[in-house]
């Protein structure tokens, strides 16, 4: 479970990225989280990943209390999440078996378990066959691809995605959104940050709307009405 | 705990083939800084086998008057000899001083036929004197310069030498001095030569730790490899140096060995008699400076 209880975030000197925001997400769910650019829902992902910690308010996830934590124990919190981002965040002079390999090793997984796991995601994630690229040999949704493999492949109860769609066209976009669906129906709860109107629409899922800082309006079945 | 090793190697080796041409640099850099250190070691050694080798050829002869008695002659070998500053005496009697002077004179005939004209030898007998350091001759003529002794002597040949005794331990001093100063400043360069060039190789590499640490890598399984990398680094780079370092020994020793003759001084020799200080000492200080440089460069990377 997300919960976040009247959390903000004020950047020096008097910058207020997100104001008095309370949420609670419940396991299994999908949740979109959608906002005009620099209305604080990035910083509300960076916030749930320990990047930044809050100003205010009290953060928990699967019970741990983030924005207290200690930084040695923000590699914990993570290796419970999957995050996939905008702009990949591949490691350049790593394969691709050997970006998804490396959420794994991080865990302290055995070779012959990374061995026989890594493999299998990505093959739901079709690149089975282009283990052995670099980053910069695969397309951007190859690339997005393997972001997500990397992101399932320690099977995480939450995956948050920030903007995943971002630098793909839309039969890329459809083929991550399409993915994020199946993962969602494995019972793991998925937080999507995006301001694309069409996927929120199709998904009619919850919906959150952020603007200023501040949640507007969370509806259960909702649409992107800004 | 073997895995997490095991990991960590494998990663440090990848780390370095798959960055090879910044691995490359890194070695260049590593390896002219280490020929500086080795050019001075090298100059430090030349200059020290030089100056005692001369110092080796200087000795004080103590001359003594034609009529000096045998047991007083014998008095000032023994005091000398008890003096823990005299390396070695060598004590010529007037007839082996008479040999010498009519060997060192043959070609003279002025000279051999004025000896040939006197019925006694004219000659005194001599002590050779050599100390273990040349700053000790004054102190050790010293030791002798009593009237009962001064009443045998003829001369001191210390008279004639002294400058050049006095010179020579200003060269030493002064050689030492400047080789201290320049290993001084050379290590300061050295140190921000190496942390600069481990800096930014820490920093070309910046976004992909913040990338590790998003992933839940702990900051020890971050950092293992890169420090890891900063050894395989250091050795490769001793490596080379050797090879370079004892390639040109190879090519300088002929000439050395010409120039030293007879001292048995080889540059080769000298490294090798001081290898376990001075390359041991080389590899570690790479190592730790390496070592120290990376933790430095990630620390900005690693906080949470």
């Amino acid at each position: 479970m997300i919960y976040f209880k009247n959390v903000s975030k004020i950047y020096p000197p008097d910058i207020v990225a997100v104001k008095d925001v309370h949420l609670q997400i419940e396991p299994g769910e999908f949740v979109s989280i959608v906002g005009q650019s620099g209305t604080g829902k990035t910083t509300l992902i960076k916030m749930m990943i320990a990047e930044e910690r809050p100003t205010n308010g009290e953060i928990q996830i699967n019970g741990l209390d983030v924005a207290g934590m200690h930084p040695k124990n923000v590699p914990i919190l993570r290796r419970q999440l999957g995050v996939i981002f905008q702009d990949f965040k591949l490691l350049e002079k790593k394969t691709v078996f050997e970006n998804v390999a490396f959420a794994l090793q991080v865990c302290g997984v055995s070779s012959g378990q990374i061995n026989k796991i890594v493999p299998q995601v990505l093959e739901i994630v079709g690149l089975d066959k282009k283990r052995n690229r670099y980053p910069d040999q695969l397309s951007g949704g190859e690339q997005q691809r393997v972001v997500i493999a990397r992101s399932l492949v320690h099977a995480p109860k939450i995956i948050v995605a920030d903007e995943p769609t971002g630098n793909l066209d839309t039969l890329n976009t459809n083929e991550v959104i399409e993915i994020l669906k199946r993962i969602n129906d494995l019972g793991v709860t998925v937080v999507l940050v995006t301001h694309n109107r069409e996927i929120v629409n199709m998904l009619r899922r919850r919906v959150i709307t952020i603007d200023s800082g501040m949640i507007v309006n969370d509806q259960a079945k909702g649409k992107y009405i800004l | 705990m073997w895995v997490f090793i095991f990991r960590v190697i494998k990663l440090a080796w990848q780390n370095f083939y798959r960055n090879i041409g910044l691995s490359l640099i890194t070695i260049l850099v590593l390896v002219t800084t280490l020929i500086s250190f080795d050019v001075i070691l090298i100059v430090r050694g030349v200059m020290s086998s030089a100056i005692s080798l001369v110092e080796n050829r200087i000795d004080v002869s103590i001359i003594f008057k034609t009529n000096a008695p045998e047991e007083k002659i014998r008095d000032i070998n023994d005091t000398l000899k008890n003096n823990p500053a005299v390396a070695s005496l060598r004590y010529k009697d007037r007839n082996q001083v008479l040999e010498e002077f009519k060997k060192i004179h043959s070609e003279d005939t002025g000279i051999i036929s004025a000896l040939s004209e006197l019925s006694a030898n004219p000659l005194g007998a001599v002590l050779v004197v050599r100390a273990k350091n040349t700053k000790d001759y004054e102190e050790i003529l010293k030791s002798i310069e009593i009237p009962e002794y001064n009443a045998i002597i003829e001369q001191k040949t210390f008279d004639d030498h002294g400058p050049v005794i006095q010179k020579i331990n200003l060269i030493t001093q002064k050689t030492q001095q400047i080789g201290l100063i320049l290993s001084l400043v050379l290590t300061i360069v050295a140190f921000l030569i190496i942390f600069n060039v481990i800096r930014l190789s820490i920093i070309m590499h910046g976004e992909e730790i913040e990338i590790m640490k998003l992933v839940g890598a702990s900051n020890w399984f971050v950092r293992m490899p890169f420090l890891i990398e900063v050894i395989f680094l250091a050795v490769l780079s001793w490596i080379f140096n050797l090879g370079i370092l004892y390639g040109a020994i190879y090519l300088a020793d002929p000439y050395l060995v010409k120039f030293f003759e007879g001292s048995g001084f080889t540059l080769q020799g000298y490294l090798n008699d001081n290898f376990l200080l001075f390359m041991g000492g080389e590899l570690l200080g790479l190592i730790i400076l390496n070592l120290l440089s990376t933790s430095l460069a990630m620390r900005k990377y690693l906080k949470a």
